[in-house]
């Protein structure tokens, strides 16, 4: 496994549980930075995050799974 | 119903409760990241990211979609389909799975969410109860040379992939050339062009990436890419409609 795949999957799993844990998430409301080094987060998208470089992120987790882009959207008529 | 755009945070409570009470639960997400999240809610869910194939039409892709969700429905299930954002903005299979159940007799509701459109007017601060607002799929703006007005704020839509209807693997920049070309013809250089994307993370900021008209084409696309223009011009009030008014 690569270092690209472990931060991805580090970063994965803690968004995971910022979505399902209220305590979680209100500790990064109050201190987002502590919160992240103290899951482990490297410096480097920590800064991504903060600064809503989105296409870094996104970047990252195609190393977990490549593939179509998900496109939900409406059909032009032809 | 919708997941909204930002995964875990944006789900309502009404959405959460239809998920958890659901036989069969299908899900379309934006972030294959987002799947674990979505999967302890209910574990009889179900990704519809397998209909996506490279080359193959989405109209396609949606019908497919439709079937199986319709599938499940026609065994007397309880069925729960799940769409990030709102299921019913740019949302082609929520609104004819919906079309389809009823036609067939079942019992069928839409939940609102959280959408782009709604992320957008909070991260830039767009209120369309100030002058209005024209918003379009990019596409359908530029074959139907959609009317639209340069004193009003414009929001385009799905602007990476212009003139594609398989399922895209990467930005139509040539396309979006086109759309920048067409759009100079109104506007000018100078004329501020937003490329936003609301964050699909539970946390974190927008992209909110700020460009000149003149410039925006060499922006870095990405699969949920929407363009914004501020209004450029000021509309006078008709002062006959005013009397007509303070009459």
């Amino acid at each position: 496994m690569n270092g690209g795949q472990d931060d991805a999957r580090k970063l994965a799993d803690f968004f995971t549980r910022l979505a399902e844990d209220p305590a979680l998430y209100n500790n990064y409301l109050a201190d987002p930075l502590t919160t992240m080094r103290g899951a482990g987060i490297p410096e480097n998208l920590i800064s991504a995050i903060l600064t809503g470089n989105i296409g870094k992120l996104n970047e990252l987790f195609t190393q977990l799974e490549a593939g179509t882009i998900i496109i939900l959207g409406t059909i032009v008529r032809g | 119903m919708g997941t909204g755009i930002a995964f875990g945070v944006h789900l309502t409570p009404q959405a959460r409760a239809a998920i958890e009470r659901a036989d069969d639960v299908f899900y379309l997400l934006a972030e294959s990241t987002a799947e674990a999240w979505f999967k302890r809610l209910n574990p009889s869910s179900h990704s519809l990211r397998t209909h996506y194939a490279v080359g193959r039409p989405r109209k396609e892709t949606y019908g497919l979609m439709v079937e199986e969700i319709l599938a499940a429905v026609r065994q007397g299930k309880n069925v729960c389909a799940a769409f990030y954002g709102h299921p019913g903005v740019f949302a082609s299979p929520s609104h004819e799975a919906i079309r389809r159940a009823r036609e067939e007799g079942f019992s069928a509701v839409m939940l609102p969410a959280i959408s782009a459109e709604d992320c957008l007017f909070a991260d830039v601060g767009v209120d369309p109860g100030e002058s209005g607002c024209q918003s379009y799929e990019a596409t359908d703006f530029l074959l139907r040379r959609r009317p639209f007005d340069t004193s009003v704020p414009l929001i385009l839509w799905q602007v990476a992939f212009i003139g594609v209807s398989t399922a895209p693997v990467e930005a139509n920049t040539r396309a979006f050339g086109v759309l920048v070309d067409y759009l100079l013809e109104f506007y000018d250089h100078a004329q501020r062009a937003v490329v936003y994307q609301a964050s699909p993370y539970p946390v974190g900021p927008a992209s909110i990436e700020e460009f000149t008209l003149g410039t925006v084409r060499n922006a870095k696309l990405s699969g949920m890419s929407t363009l914004f223009l501020p209004a450029a011009t000021e509309r006078a009030e008709d002062q006959e409609m005013r009397a007509r008014l303070d009459r």
